[in-house]
């Protein structure tokens, strides 16, 4: 190789990063004996590659938090998720039916739940909210909780909804009511404390939720609140202040006695 | 699938930040950057060659940048200019990690992408190529644009290793 073309720059560059093939990078390694100028630069961009690793960012990145698994659709919870859709129907609950009643369902559909049998003996359930349209419940376990009860409008009224249970690791139940929309609610999650609940209710595109608990500091249901409606807002991520709130609020706050 | 995500996740975790942190130049939209490339990477399928998992990744983390912080200049790349033919007059002695780390902040967000990718997540010209979607030939000239504008940069920098002031000073 004597030919100064073939020593360009580019190709230093290459054979610095290892990337040329064997037969290429021995005759600039040949050539290199009689180019001084090339020997430099090749000395230079050593030198570079190395400096370079070494100035790596000094930020330490956040820590892993990986998001679980979404909840799947088990056969047998779609069977009894249709089941106690067709069933509610035949009652004459009509799911488009919105009206003024509707909070209270909630707050009843959440008390009749807090008189059942204590968090974590019901089995987990994967389920999805197909008559409402509302996608896939959400997977609330940044906050710490796990989605383990499914009841659909269990007071028999009118309003139609279904009531996800969410326990947290010491026992402490959250219920997200999801309920046609109804336009009387805001938009973002507001206070409607009622009846010794506390309750944040809102309305999104395609659904209104509700979101109760007993004895939960207000500040980390609003950070629920808020993640939820980030979640059914099917907005990527999820901020590292609002994960950083929600931590605080579970570590700091006042424990939950619902 | 999932665990060969997550495992690829783990291993790789502070090399994406700081692919991130190259990117978008803010360490709250590099921590978001991570997240959301998380939450897409789990839910997607993996490539089945596991070697291919970590380009892969880098690939997910770019294209959410793209799609949210640069939407529309996207064509923006860096304009791949012919190499000038000029004299070697490069000081090695400038070339120290405060000089370096200043100089590619001043570099433009494609040289810096490059430099990031190859020098210090380790990606091969052709893995580079695969997740920045162009050609090898492109990585190439490219890579080697970048470490020209670096030594250029280095040189004409404000900030320079002790012992070279001293030698400067002496000089004067």
């Amino acid at each position: 190789m004597t030919g100064r073309e073939r020593l360009s720059w580019t190709t230093l560059n290459a054979y610095v990063d290892g990337e040329l093939e064997p037969d290429q990078a021995a005759r600039v390694a040949a050539a290199l004996a009689h180019d001084r100028e090339a020997a430099a630069q090749v000395a230079t961009l050593t030198r570079l590659r190395a400096t370079v690793k070494a100035a790596s960012p000094m930020l330490a990145p956040p820590p892993l938090a990986l998001p679980r698994a979404r909840p799947r659709w088990a056969p047998w919870a779609a069977a009894a998720c249709l089941a106690l859709l067709a069933g509610a129907a035949s009652l004459g609950i009509g799911l488009r039916t919105v009206n003024d009643s509707s909070l209270s369902v909630a707050i009843a559909a959440h008390q009749l739940w807090l008189t059942q049998s204590p968090p974590g003996t019901a089995p987990r359930l994967g389920v999805e909210l197909a008559g409402a349209e509302a996608g896939a419940l959400p997977d609330l376990s940044l906050a710490a909780l796990r989605l383990v009860h499914l009841s659909l409008d269990p007071a028999g009224r009118r309003g139609g909804g279904m009531l996800a249970g969410y326990v947290g690791p010491n026992g402490c139940r959250v219920g997200l009511w999801i309920a046609p929309v109804e336009a009387a609610l805001p938009p973002q999650p507001a206070v409607q404390d009622r009846d010794g609940l506390l309750v944040r209710a809102w309305r999104g595109e395609r659904a209104s939720y509700a979101l109760l608990g007993r004895g939960i500091d207000p500040a980390r249901l609003d950070g629920i609140a808020a993640l939820v409606a980030r979640i059914m807002r099917d907005e990527p991520g999820v901020p590292r202040e609002q994960v950083a709130a929600l931590a605080e609020a579970r570590s700091v706050g006042p424990a939950c006695v619902g | 699938m999932r665990i060969i995500v997550e495992r690829a996740l783990r291993q790789n975790w502070e090399r994406l930040f700081s692919y991130a942190l190259r990117l978008s130049g803010s360490r709250d939209r590099a921590a978001d950057l991570l997240q959301s490339c998380a939450t897409k990477a789990l839910a997607a399928a993996p490539p089945d060659e596991d070697e291919r998992v970590r380009a892969w990744l880098f690939a997910i983390l770019r294209n959410i940048w793209i799609d949210e912080h640069r939407r529309g200049e996207v064509s923006a790349s860096a304009a791949e200019e012919a190499l000038e033919d000029e004299q070697w007059r490069h000081d090695d002695r400038m070339i120290a990690v405060i000089t370096v780390r200043q100089a590619l902040e001043r570099l433009e967000q494609p040289y810096r992408e490059i430099v990031e990718l190859v020098d210090l997540a380790g990606f091969r010209y052709g893995e580079a190529a695969d997740i920045l979607g162009v050609p090898v030939g492109t990585v190439m000239s490219r890579l080697s644009r970048a470490r020209l504008l670096l030594l250029n940069a280095i040189e004409g920098g404000s900030v320079r290793p002790f012992a070279v002031q001293q030698r400067k000073r002496a000089s004067n």
